[in-house]
């Protein structure tokens, strides 16, 4: 085994929730509204029950293989030659969607927090962190966000509530005005953040019950969608139609938060929220890339490949996208059907053959 | 890069043991049957040293036997030797006859010397052993063994209440130096016949005395044999405090922060062993060590226990954002004032200008200098005498702080923050080492990253935290991995009657603290049952 840490489901859970929850509290609202304007909750109700399909999918997938993951057990649902390649694909998607996220990670500090400092000093540093912590292995991690996770939810809830007198629930209505049409178009940018269980496929052969791996994944996916409809809900009465305009509207709203002139500007929260989280999801996307290149290449260990693949993520997050424009149309749009055939299409796919085989297997 | 420093470290220190500390022979030299030589070579060995006493005697009257006592003076008892050795041996053969000259020692021992503890040795280096333990050697002629007679009496300060584990509530004594009466100390408060002592002795020249302490049926096994293992692992010459074993056992040396504990009261030791823990108690030294040591026992004081469950909780909580603060604050304040003086909130920003207005240092250097002079007096008032220790505060209160201020060398608001962070450090003592490092760990991060390397270097600290282990148990149990029976002595102090198991990370025997059967008090009746 190249990874020597158990991780419990509670801990896997966790990770799963903070992984997908960080980026999308932040860049998800404004997105979907951008389509479903005052609906948006309805979107998130949509894509979240959807999130449990997918998180059922995956999980049912990985429980069928419970001591491999997703690079070692395609080569055996499709043979060396096309499993291989299978696992390449999980490399480069897993590569490249931490790329991206570094980059969105990079671009939020950048613009916000340290107009002065260039891009590259806070790639490398954030990418010094995660590769510290995924050299330390995976207990190390699921451990970290044992401690960040609640300090994040924690956070999240405060600048809800202290947001609560800038709340009007008229700017929910009216309901369904322009018929469903709007609300499933916006749920469709929020679908790649919930095909993120697609990390189960790395980490389900390291869970101490590995049978059980979907009650904490759909657990995780139902946390996620739970404060995603607060978040919408709350900037959606504060905000309005605005949300669609407003870059990150959960930041403009903890900017508005004035309790007795003494606590205002609350941005600290949001950068703690956005900074702890994003560093989960970059490491857990990192561990993810580490490990299946490690796996793919059939190494005794993956800590030497730590380093060159996080100096591969610093070139990859600066060179791929010009700006914020170009990366904020991919998410929004082109990137999204490459995502989801990865994170769903292959596991999808794998689960079909290997059903197909047990079939029949039972036949003969 | 770190760790082939460390690698070079090591490297270093084997082969510098090795050529340094051969390994002494601890042989055997049976004892000649002359008294003369006995005595002559005794003298010899300690190279006539001044306080070895001898004195020669006779047994008997018809046929006397020449005789002699050895002991060292100040640390063998005086009236000891007299009332209970001399007298005797004088007294009893003017009435009764020796019986068998040829082996006097088993009468002696039966029926004449008046002491609780008697042995026989045949070696000199028992022998020697013995004395240098305060105890006295009695030797025949024409005898190859001695008599060793517990006369131990030296010097010893008295059980007094410690200066580092003050309390309001709670036992006042606290260890002394003498490994015997903190042993003692402990089996008054724990009276079971599970509590074992097992003594070791660590040091090739000094021989010092250590006692590893725990309960059996509590303490994990696996837990005891590898700190047994650990213990005789030690080759060293000499051992002046438990800090030396400390650095012997600990599982990363290279941490600042400590993985072994130590505490001065008794009442704070029996309560880690009944929590599964062991304890290393070395004669000469008042800390006791304990392990494996965690990072919220830092957060908890003995005190915690003995008032009730609301005070506690809200001085837990008050520690925590102690650490937060003493840790945190100077690179928050840092990076606000560098990086996001937008993020001040506009009445207070105009106030810190004002005061800023001529200072001229940068934020960070102002705050790292005032963090530097902090800990010089810090330190100054520690190694000086009572007296002079005034000075330097009035020194630091009025002519650093008073006049640096006015002249506009530093600003007010740089003081007053130092001065919270300096107040905030003193809650928790047992990470004084720690706490000031990693603030300027995150004031130099402020320095460059502002809030986002605050938080990187945060991060950078949990995951250093998560990774460690003391002896097996992570370092940061319950909290991360998440043990939720275990946080009601973390995050909350519930009353002593709901805290029913023990702390599952360190041991998984007889777990049940409290009965639950029986009731605890009613809320019905008057009580308060929080």
């Amino acid at each position: 085994m190249l990874e020597k840490g158990k991780i419990s489901n509670r801990q896997a859970g966790w990770l799963l929730v903070n992984t997908i929850l960080t980026t999308s509290i932040l860049f998800l609202p404004s997105m979907i509204a951008r389509e479903a304007k005052q609906d948006s909750w309805i979107s998130i109700v949509a894509i979240t029950l959807l999130g449990l399909l997918a998180a059922l999918l995956i999980t049912s997938l990985g429980k069928r293989y419970p001591r491999q993951s997703v690079i070692q057990y395609s080569r055996i649902i499709l043979g060396k030659p096309l499993g291989t390649l299978v696992g390449l694909v999980f490399v480069l998607f897993f590569l490249y969607i931490n790329s991206f996220v570094i980059r969105e990670f990079s671009e939020f500090v950048l613009t916000l927090f340290l107009t002065k400092t260039p891009l590259v000093a806070v790639t490398i540093a954030i990418i010094f962190v995660s590769a510290y912590a995924v050299r330390s292995g995976l207990e190390v991690l699921a451990r970290v966000n044992e401690l960040i996770l609640p300090i994040v939810l924690l956070m999240v809830i405060l600048s809800l509530l202290l947001s609560l007198p800038d709340m009007d629930v008229h700017n929910l209505q009216p309901v369904l005005a322009r018929g469903w049409f709007p609300v499933i178009k916006g749920a469709y940018p929020a679908a790649i953040f919930f095909a993120e269980t697609s990390v189960m496929l790395m980490l389900i052969p390291f869970l101490k019950e590995s049978k059980r791996a979907t009650s904490a994944a759909l657990k995780a996916v139902l946390v996620v969608g739970l404060f995603q409809l607060l978040v919408i809900l709350g900037v959606t009465t504060q905000f309005g139609l605005e949300v669609a305009r407003i870059k990150f509207p959960f930041l403009a709203m903890t900017r508005y938060i004035s309790v007795f002139d003494i606590i205002e500007r609350l941005e600290p929260t949001t950068m703690l929220v956005w900074v702890m989280g994003g560093f989960i999801k970059i490491s857990v996307f990192f561990y993810c890339a580490v490990l299946s290149s490690a796996q793919l290449l059939n190494l005794k260990d993956y800590r030497p490949l730590v380093l060159p693949l996080a100096a591969l993520l610093v070139l990859g997050s600066i060179v791929l996208w010009d700006n914020v424009l170009e990366l904020s149309w991919q998410i929004a749009r082109s990137i999204i059907p490459f995502f989801l055939s990865v994170e769903v299409g292959i596991p999808l796919l794998l689960l079909f053959l290997t059903r197909i085989r047990e079939l029949r297997g039972r036949k003969i | 890069m770190y760790r082939f420093l460390v690698r070079k470290l090591y490297a270093a220190v084997n082969r510098f043991q090795r050529t340094t500390l051969s390994e002494e022979q601890t042989g055997s030299t049976p004892l000649y049957r002359d008294l003369k030589a006995n005595l002559y070579r005794i003298e010899n060995t300690l190279g006539k040293s001044g306080d070895v006493v001898f004195r020669e005697f006779s047994i008997g009257l018809e046929t006397p036997m020449r005789a002699a006592l050895v002991f060292i003076e100040g640390l063998a008892n005086r009236s000891t030797i007299n009332d209970n050795i001399l007298n005797p041996l004088q007294n009893y053969f003017r009435t009764v006859p020796l019986q068998d000259s040829a082996s006097p020692c088993r009468q002696l021992r039966d029926s004449v010397l008046c002491n609780s503890e008697v042995r026989e040795t045949e070696t000199l280096e028992k022998l020697l052993e013995e004395l240098f333990m305060g105890n006295t050697a009695l030797l025949f002629e024409a005898h190859s063994m001695a008599l060793i007679i517990n006369t131990q009496g030296f010097a010893s300060r008295a059980i007094e209440e410690p200066d580092t584990e003050a309390v309001v509530r709670g036992p006042r004594e606290g260890f002394t130096e003498n490994l015997r009466t903190n042993t003692s100390l402990l089996r008054r408060k724990i009276r079971n016949p599970k509590l074992r002592f097992e003594h070791l002795s660590i040091g090739t020249i000094t021989g010092t005395k250590v006692c590893l302490a725990y309960i059996q049926g509590i303490a994990s096994p696996e837990l005891v044999v590898e700190v047994r293992k650990r213990l005789t692992r030690i080759r060293i010459d000499s051992v002046l405090e438990s800090g030396y074993i400390e650095g012997f056992i600990e599982d990363a040396p290279f941490s600042v922060f400590a993985t072994v504990g130590n505490t001065e009261k008794p009442d704070i030791l029996a309560g880690k062993l009944l929590e599964g823990r062991l304890g290393i108690i070395v004669d000469g030294t008042p800390m006791v060590l304990t392990v494996p040591h965690l990072f919220v026992e830092t957060l908890q004081t003995s005190e915690d226990y003995y008032t009730r469950p609301f005070l506690s909780t809200m001085n837990r909580w008050i520690r925590i954002a102690a650490m937060i603060a003493t840790t945190g604050l100077p690179a928050f304040y840092v990076s606000l004032n560098t990086f996001h003086p937008e993020m001040i909130p506009s009445v207070l920003l105009v106030t810190m200008a004002a005061a800023k207005e001529g200072v001229p240092l940068p934020v960070m250097v102002e705050t790292l200098f005032m963090a530097a002079l902090f800990e010089a007096m810090r330190e100054a008032g520690v190694r000086l005498p009572r007296p002079v220790g005034q000075s330097v505060s009035i020194v630091g209160a009025l002519v650093l702080g008073e006049a640096a201020i006015r002249a506009g060398f530093v600003s007010a608001p740089t003081v007053i923050l130092t001065g919270i962070t300096a107040i905030t450090s003193f809650i928790l003592p047992a990470m004084a080492d720690a706490f000031p490092l990693i603030r300027v760990f995150l004031v130099l991060l402020a320095g460059i990253f502002g809030l986002y390397g605050v938080l990187l270097g945060v991060l950078i600290i949990l995951i250093h935290l998560v990774g460690l282990r003391s002896f097996g148990v992570p370092y940061l149990s319950p909290l991360a991995p998440l043990v939720p029976s275990g946080l009601n002595d973390v995050l909350l102090k519930t009353p002593v009657w709901a805290q029913i198991i023990r702390p599952q990370a360190l041991t998984k025997l007889n777990p049940v603290r409290v009965r639950p059967d029986i009731p605890h008090p009613d809320p019905e009746e008057g009580e308060s049952g929080a």
